[in-house]
């Protein structure tokens, strides 16, 4: 295909009257067509580039205007037959540098050029074809499963409910009542799981498989294969996308001996304290006697490093809950709840209010340090630092531990042994390879992905997932956990997590239909493409890839399973032999953006410096910063990346080798709290950074030329102060020695 | 390792509280707010906060043990601060009425505080009866157009020994219920008793504080405790004189300024702080007067009566009225007998006593741990080493 460029530069927001603008034209003449329009995004100059799309068969737009990141809407066109580059005058050029200067115009220009580099060299999409399924399957039949089941039908999508258990209806169809989820906030209501149900079956749209367990999900969004059996058959459904809602069950009193669980009969847990309401008799189980008073420990195995180090968030509102019941039910029974702290948020403070009026209801802060047996006194509790003194005592008939709760996915399945862990690639030295993912082998997906049979975990058991940039979304596109399984949670939280985690899969099934990316990437849709006959089977895309999209064949060569790929092109930048690209994005065409910038000569004392930045944080955080018109160094030009994991050591080497003085990379902030949208991306580009000094040596250079830092969005205001600190850095050790 | 308290709470100490305060203190969750915004909340003291929480679990022997409420003088700050709306304030003024029923020996304190309507009928009943008895003596010693002098209906020397009878009444009384306070608070489970050495150093405490509330001036806010004093300090005045002067309150009609000059100061002061107080309690803004207890109006009620019926029967009697001066005088004792006998040792009156006597025993015990070296032991003392000494620190 002939490549035909346009080129359009905007004149408008201050470009026009703060840059040589022939100066740019004379550049943009090396397109086929080069236009220069006062506003670009109005009707007139929005109806200018379409005319040149459709009367002078342009198919390379270059709009030299604002950031990428405004009037998306507007620089509109089908990726299939237009490729699209914007260079950001405005934002990167003159919102934050002096009018009408030389260095000024030397960047405009400079990026003009690199994004006509670009714009050559970049062809495009082609679209996936795959014959993908829309329906949703929703795994797990409690509160959030019924609840996503229900609210995918009625959005006119096609379910697949299974449920491991018998019937439907989860923890919740055990509990007796439930703790107010509505106005005024004061009263039980009853637990309205029967009336789910029943809806749920009633839902045509809905097909629901009890009994049943996964043996193998395969394939990718659109092309889930899912096999299950049930009633001694195996069968295989193919679905769109998963919703993950298994759920979880409440830690075991049997691990709680120092409560007194397992030593004392008349220890419970909260989840016996139910049935007991349930049943309506409050007895002693030593004696079968009605208990005269119950005792709540809170927290019991929960905010606690040796058990549950997190807060499962609906303990003291349930153990609220249970003193109702048996308030209500024994007259003058008294009920002591021991805190660490009552965490009631928002409306629910009414019903703690509420209940606390109770007269035989009585709250303490304090640790429980014995749990001891009292005779015919029932139990006995010894409690440290509470506010009625420093060493107490109380003693109650029954003691019910407020146990919390753990993910399904948390606990590796009996006979399940944990996957084997990837093989180390051949060469790598230990301080050079990428942290390995968790995973655990939890019987829930058994999923048919190389990385792993679930998706991999962060912390506590629960699927990884970055719930600020990710909501509800895993580390395996398409699967999408809600409920207690995300995170520790109640019922009316359940429910909504339900519904969003819905309205996800919805979306990832629809954009996988037209063969476009999900978030953050949505709607690209490009996908990358191997040239195998180069691949040396050394495995870093199948590990390194973040959402698990390489599967593997029986030689080591990776398989992608391309509905997986979210884009990042993280692989791009693992793959030593090169030979992963995009065809709008590849290491060829940003080595290419790199070699044209222009390098002033030594004696001109005009120093470059290349600026890789994350398209996801340190991009906007610059678009933030020239917005507020905050000026930094002209001498750096900006190259935004998918990914900061996209870097590929020859661009620098290339950079350097022409002469640029410095490199600068800025990705997204990695580890435990990460903000990195790739979840390890800028990770494994400082992994890869550590090995350049190997480069630099070769070339005879300071390794100060380099530098790898990170930047959340939050952060924009520091970004110009980052630029002109490592400018001045580069000042000092000089001009790079490369230089012509 | 001493070994741990046990500790036992009574639903029917948390139902009597509830009733006497309003309720409001269940609602409390410990934050302590109230407890910083305290004026007068010692750096070694845990009140309101603490007491809220002996409340909600009605721990009765730590309350019936405590001196604190009596040390607190309802500014209301720490009603207004809290962010539960938990009252700490009329908590507080609540466990004083349950304190003055429980120091009460004869119960009748408890009836009076728990049911209005039982009030009435005793003040009814008492009132009746003293104007009956009265009207007996009047008519069977004297002639009802003649106020003053042998033949008057009620001589001023016959009222005279009613008054020190009554007087002498109210102080056995009072006294037996002040001894009980003080064996509640200062012995019955004291395991460090104060030594009489401590009770003496500090006694001039106990008529500084009776005369001057000087504590109460350490509030923020002082207004309440000039007004208060005004009205103290009135009824002191009229109370003295008519204890020892009433023969010269009496006699007439011409004025004797030397007697009535403090007689109508007095009583512009009883009638002035009165009135302050009932608009206060029907407006609710100050949070002193937002929660009125069937006791607190009662009060109030009695003592404007007293007060306009007193001034009326000396008006009366001034302008040449002697009958109708007689008349509204049997009104006025049939008021201020009920009045003196149910609100002094069994209702808010006693506070007179029992609030300059905590402000003692607290010295007294404070003087006790200082000389005597001994180990704090009391819970509001070891716990109020956390969250007491911190909060002033912050303060300072």
């Amino acid at each position: 295909m002939d490549k035909k460029i346009g080129v359009y530069v905007c004149t408008g927001c201050d470009i026009g009257t703060s840059l040589k603008v022939e100066a740019l034209n004379k550049i943009g003449a090396k397109g086929a067509v080069c236009r220069q329009h006062a506003q670009l995004c109005g009707p007139e100059g929005s109806a200018l580039i379409r005319n040149d799309i459709e009367k002078e068969g342009v198919n390379t737009v270059l709009v030299a205007a604002c950031s990428p990141r405004e009037h998306t809407g507007v620089f509109n066109y089908d990726p299939t037959k237009v490729s699209l580059e914007r260079v950001s005058l405005r934002e990167l050029v003159v919102w934050s540098h002096p009018a009408n200067d030389e260095d000024t115009q030397a960047l405009a220009e400079d990026y003009l050029r690199m994004g006509l580099v670009k714009a050559q060299k970049m062809l495009p999409v082609e679209p996936l074809a795959e014959n993908t399924d829309r329906t949703i399957l929703v795994v797990g039949g409690g509160v959030t499963g019924l609840t996503a089941a229900l609210e995918a039908a009625r959005a006119g999508q096609e379910v697949l409910l299974l449920e491991k258990d018998a019937k439907l209806g989860g923890w919740m169809a055990k509990l007796h009542k439930r703790y107010p989820f509505e106005a005024p906030y004061t009263e039980l209501q009853p637990t309205g799981i029967e009336d789910l149900v029943k809806q749920v079956a009633s839902e045509k749209r809905i097909r629901v498989v009890t009994g049943t367990k996964i043996e193998k999900t395969s394939g990718g969004p659109g092309l889930f294969d899912v096999t299950f059996a049930h009633d001694g058959t195996s069968e295989t459904v193919r679905v769109g996308a998963i919703v993950e809602a298994v759920g979880g069950r409440p830690y075991e009193g049997s691990k709680l001996p120092h409560l007194g669980y397992g030593r004392l009969h008349n220890v419970v847990t909260s989840l016996e304290f139910e049935e007991m309401a349930a049943k309506g008799k409050f007895e002693r189980p030593a004696d079968g006697g009605t208990a005269r008073s119950v005792a709540f420990i809170q927290c019991a195995g929960s905010r606690d490093p040796a058990h549950l180090p997190y807060c499962s968030t609906h303990c003291c509102m349930t153990s609220l809950k249970q003193a109702r019941y048996y308030r209500d039910a024994v007259a003058d029974g008294k009920v002591y709840i021991v805190y660490k702290d009552m965490r009631t948020p928002a409306q629910y403070e009414q019903f703690y209010k509420k209940t606390q009026e109770d007269v035989g209801i009585f709250l303490t802060k304090g640790e429980v340090v014995e749990v001891a047996d009292a005779g015919s006194a029932g139990v006995k509790l010894t409690l440290d630092h509470t506010p009625l003194g420093e060493k107490i005592e109380i003693q109650a008939d029954l003691v019910v531990l407020a146990t919390g709760m753990v993910p399904a996915t948390a606990v590796a399945a009996p006979g399940k042994a944990a996957p084997p862990p990837p093989p180390p690639a051949a060469d790598a030295k230990k301080e050079d390879e990428a942290p390995k993912d968790v995973y655990i082998a939890s019987d829930v997906l058994n999923l048919q992905y190389r990385q792993g049979p679930e998706p991999p975990i962060l912390q506590f058991g629960f699927p990884d997932s970055h719930y600020i940039c990710f909501p509800y979304e895993s580390r395996r596109t398409g699967v999408y956990p809600a409920g207690t399984v995300r995170a520790p949670m109640d019922a009316a939280d359940c429910a909504l997590d339900a519904a969003g985690a819905a309205l996800k899969a919805i979306q990832c099934a629809a954009l996988t239909a037209q063969g476009k990316a999900v978030h953050p990437r949505t709607g690209d849709m490009g996908a990358p493409e191997l040239y195998m006959s180069r691949c040396t089977q050394c495995k870093r895309c199948t590990e390194e890839c973040p959402f698990g999209t390489y599967n593997e064949d029986e030689k080591g060569n990776p398989v992608p399973n391309l509905t997986r790929c979210r884009r990042c092109a993280i692989c791009m930048g693992s793959c030593p032999e090169r030979i992963i690209s995009f065809k709008d994005y590849s290491v060829d065409i940003v080595g290419s953006v790199v070699k044209a910038i222009d390098v002033p000569p030594e004696d001109e004392e005009k120093p470059r410096i290349v600026a890789f930045i994350c398209e996801n944080d340190a991009y906007p955080a610059a678009d933030l910063a020239a917005r507020k018109h905050m000026a930094w160094s002209p001498h750096v030009r900006v190259i935004p990346l998918r990914c900061l994991g996209n870097i590929n050591l020859v661009w620098i080497a290339d950079a350097l080798s022409k002469g640029i003085d410095g490199v600068l990379l800025i990705g997204c902030k990695y580890g435990e709290d990460y903000q990195c949208h790739f979840i390890k991306g800028s990770e494994l580009a400082g992994i890869r950074m550590s090995k350049i000094k190997e480069t630099l040596q070769r070339l005879a250079l300071e390794s100060d030329r380099i530098r790898v830092l990170q930047l959340s969005l939050d952060e924009f205001a520091t970004l110009p102060g980052i630029f002109d600190d490592f400018a001045k850095k580069v000042e000092e050790l000089g001009p790079n020695p490369y230089k012509m | 390792m001493e070994a741990p308290e046990r500790i036992e709470p009574n639903l029917e100490v948390v139902r009597e509280l509830k009733e006497l305060t309003g309720g409001a203190f269940k609602r409390c969750g410990q934050c302590a707010t109230c407890t910083i915004v305290c004026d007068l909340s010692a750096p070694d003291g845990d009140y309101p906060r603490g007491k809220m929480l002996w409340a909600q679990w009605g721990l009765k022997d730590r309350l019936l043990r405590s001196l604190e409420p009596w040390l607190c003088y309802y500014c209301g700050k720490c009603s207004q601060r809290c962010p539960r709306k938990a009252e700490p304030g009329e908590t507080l003024m609540g466990l004083r009425r349950w304190l003055t029923s429980r120091y009460d020996v004869t119960g009748i304190s408890s009836l009076l505080y728990r049911s209005w309507k039982a009030e009435l009928l005793v003040l009814f009943v008492v009132a009746l009866t003293t104007a009956l008895g009265l009207l007996a003596y009047g008519f069977g010693h004297g002639n009802i157009r003649i106020y003053d002098g042998a033949q008057a209906f009620l001589s001023s020397a016959a009222i005279h020994r009613f008054d020190w009878a009554m007087a002498g009444v109210l102080t056995l009384f009072l006294g037996i219920n002040a001894a009980r306070m003080w064996w509640f608070t200062m012995v019955k489970d004291e395991p460090h008793k104060a030594p009489l050495a401590s009770y003496l150093r500090q006694l001039p405490l106990l008529p500084l504080h009776f005369i001057t509330q000087k504590r109460f001036s350490a509030c923020d806010s002082r207004r309440p405790w000039a007004i208060h004093l005004v009205l103290m300090l009135s009824y002191v005045s009229l109370f003295t004189l008519i204890m020892f002067f009433l023969h010269d309150m009496q006699s007439g009609p011409a004025i004797n300024w030397k007697v009535h000059a403090i007689g109508y100061a007095a009583s512009a002061g009883l009638l002035g702080t009165v009135i302050f107080a009932i608009r206060g309690r029907l407006a609710k803004v100050e949070e002193q007067y937002k929660h009125s207890h069937e006791s607190d109006w009662l009060f109030l009620a009695l003592l404007a009566l007293v007060t306009i019926t007193g001034v009326t029967q000396h008006a009366l009697h001034r302008t040449g009225h002697p009958m109708e001066a007689n008349v509204a005088y049997v009104v006025h004792l049939s008021l201020v007998v009920p009045m003196l006998l149910l609100e002094v040792p069994f209702g808010k009156w006693s506070h007179m006593v029992y609030r300059p006597l905590a402000v003692y025993f607290d010295s007294v015990r404070r003087d006790a741990l200082v000389h005597e070296k001994v180990t704090a032991t009391r819970p509001e003392a070891a716990e109020g080493a956390a969250a007491g000494r911190a909060v002033h620190e912050s303060h300072a």
